[in-house]
């Protein structure tokens, strides 16, 4: 703690022993993360560790009405939006009409009706995108739908992260034999 | 002036020796946090802008809130007076199939984790295994007595009873005690229920009829949307064997569960359960002075599927084994040639049998 200022007339030697006091008090010390190196020129701050948090793949990034995904794969294929990559600069996905204030941003892909496989090579937006819709489920059995965020809307619109890696996509028959159950696993 | 004989002017030593000083107090920064001690000044870097993981889990006592009943009731067991407080959870937004799971309310209403719902803890009990990081601050078990005997009283060692009568040691300034509860995951999903008929007969074989349906009952009381729960231990999920399945006993309560944390309670040193007239009571539930540990068992977001495959009813004829054997020794054949037949129809029962499970699985993605 700085020592309060001296008047005139206060005595030297006790002002000098709160400065001493105050000189202890005021060394730094490394906590958590910091490095120090003293020199008789003073004392350098160094951070030990990145401040920088993790983000992944797909992180979302909203405006008021649309939002940019970050790159993410799905079988190694990065998804299509509006004839861009989604990583491109160019690609943005509006959204609007809030579903019980909420809507999910999702990768979207269609399935082969007979052998129920992606398609990998020359994919187009057709085959792999991100969408906005108000579930987070898809009710075509040919499509696969991975919720990648959720957005909500009160009291600020908020985006809530949830894919962070890159994805394997898979099918399995149903037992009615129409359509496919699809599962996305962490590549 | 500076200097006037033997003094100093109190405005040099203002602005010149304080003014140097002030020059040496640190204030924190971005990502910096400092605290102030007597011995100096502590530079750390400050969590904030640090990833925090999905499921993230903050206990906070809340001092205002009424006990709920079971927490009045633990109280009162353990000699004390029921005072408001509670000990709450806070969990970080996490994802079970892209839905943030619900937390009940007291009135009943279903808070999503993005709304931010306190999970109140009502239970606690003292961990069966804790991190050994625990004994340092002191906590202890005491093994006062260790008896082995074999099962059958006479030294004959083949299998063996082991009792060990823990309790805890007594009162010392340094000793603290230990509660904990679990904070986990729970999605209702169909389970198979599955009867069997069996008409035998000694020469043809066995006719084996399974009738297998789906049960709805835990969606139908709990819906498909996950929930967080909390309690003093996560509820263990029962494991059938295949001559449960085959009677039909499955224990099969249609809830998959994942851990999301066990959080720790670690009392004032120097506290000790009150003395009833039988001896120590049980521990109250902890309170505002004991401090919380939380230990994280899910780090991503889920997603969760069971097999939902509709029932097959098939029904099987078995000649010389298979069935057979799980429906009653009913054959002539050698011993030697029995136990080949077990093998086989233990291998083609399995088969058969774990297909009436629908037990779910959780995956990190």
């Amino acid at each position: 703690m700085i020592p309060k200022p001296v008047k005139p007339g206060d005595l030297v030697l006790a002002a000098w022993n709160a400065v001493l006091k105050a000189m202890t008090s005021l060394a730094i010390l490394p906590g958590k993360g910091i490095l120090l190196t003293r020199s008789p020129q003073g004392t350098v701050i160094n951070s030990r560790q990145a401040i920088k948090g993790f983000t992944g793949a797909w992180a979302v990034t909203a405006g008021t009405n649309s939002l940019k995904v970050a790159r993410g794969f799905v079988n190694a294929v990065e998804p299509l939006v509006g004839g861009f990559k989604i990583s491109d600069s160019n690609a943005e996905i509006p959204f609007k009409d809030f579903v019980d204030g909420r809507l999910w941003v999702g990768i979207k892909v269609k399935v082969d009706p007979e052998t129920g496989r992606m398609k990998e090579k020359d994919a187009t937006e057709n085959d792999i995108t991100v969408v906005v819709q108000g579930t987070p489920k898809s009710t075509d059995a040919l499509i696969g739908f991975h919720p990648i965020a959720l957005l909500t809307q009160k009291p600020v619109l908020t985006v809530h992260q949830i894919a962070y890696f890159d994805y394997q996509h898979s099918t399995a028959r149903k037992p009615t034999g129409k359509g496919f159950r699809h599962f996305f696993h962490v590549a | 002036m500076k200097f006037i004989g033997n003094h100093i002017a109190a405005s040099f030593w203002n602005s010149k020796v304080l003014g140097r000083l002030r020059h040496e107090d640190a204030s924190p920064g971005a990502h910096i946090t400092v605290l102030k001690l007597p011995g100096g000044q502590l530079v750390s870097q400050s969590d904030s802008g640090l990833y925090k993981h999905p499921w993230f889990t903050s206990p906070q006592w809340n001092p205002e809130k009424e006990k709920s009943d079971a927490l009045k009731a633990a109280a009162r067991a353990a000699g004390e007076e029921v005072k408001p407080g509670v000990w709450e959870a806070i969990v970080r937004p996490g994802f079970v199939n892209g839905e943030d799971p619900t937390v009940k309310q007291e009135d009943g209403t279903l808070v999503g984790l993005v709304d931010t719902p306190a999970i109140q803890l009502n239970a606690f009990a003292f961990p069966l295994g804790f991190p050994k990081f625990f004994e340092s601050l002191g906590v202890q078990k005491e093994r006062n007595k260790v008896s082995i005997t074999g099962n059958d009283g006479s030294g004959n060692f083949d299998s063996i009873k082991i009792r060990i009568d823990e309790t805890p040691r007594e009162s010392t300034a340094e000793r603290r005690y230990l509660q904990s509860c679990e904070v986990f995951l729970s999605v209702a999903r169909p389970t198979y229920s599955m009867a069997t008929q069996v008409d035998g007969n000694l020469v043809t074989g066995h006719l084996v009829d399974y009738t297998v349906t789906f049960d709805t009952s835990a969606m139908e009381r709990s819906g498909s949307r996950a929930r967080i729960l909390a309690a003093a231990a996560m509820p263990e999920t029962y494991k059938p064997t295949l001559q449960d399945r085959l009677a039909g006993v499955y224990g099969d309560d249609g809830e998959d569960r994942i851990l999301v944390a066990t959080i720790f309670f670690l009392s004032p040193a120097g506290w000790t359960p009150k003395m009833g007239d039988k001896g120590p009571l049980p521990p109250p539930p902890p309170n505002g002075f004991w401090t919380p540990f939380v230990r994280h068992n899910l780090f991503w977001n889920l997603c969760h599927a069971a097999k939902n495959l509709p029932p097959v009813n098939t029904k099987q004829a078995a000649t010389d084994s298979f069935l057979s054997y799980f429906v009653g020794r009913y054959t002539v054949a050698p011993q030697a040639t029995l136990g080949a037949m077990e093998a086989e129809g233990q291998r083609i029962l399995a088969a058969a049998l774990n297909n009436t499970s629908n037990e779910g699985k959780f995956w990190s993605v």
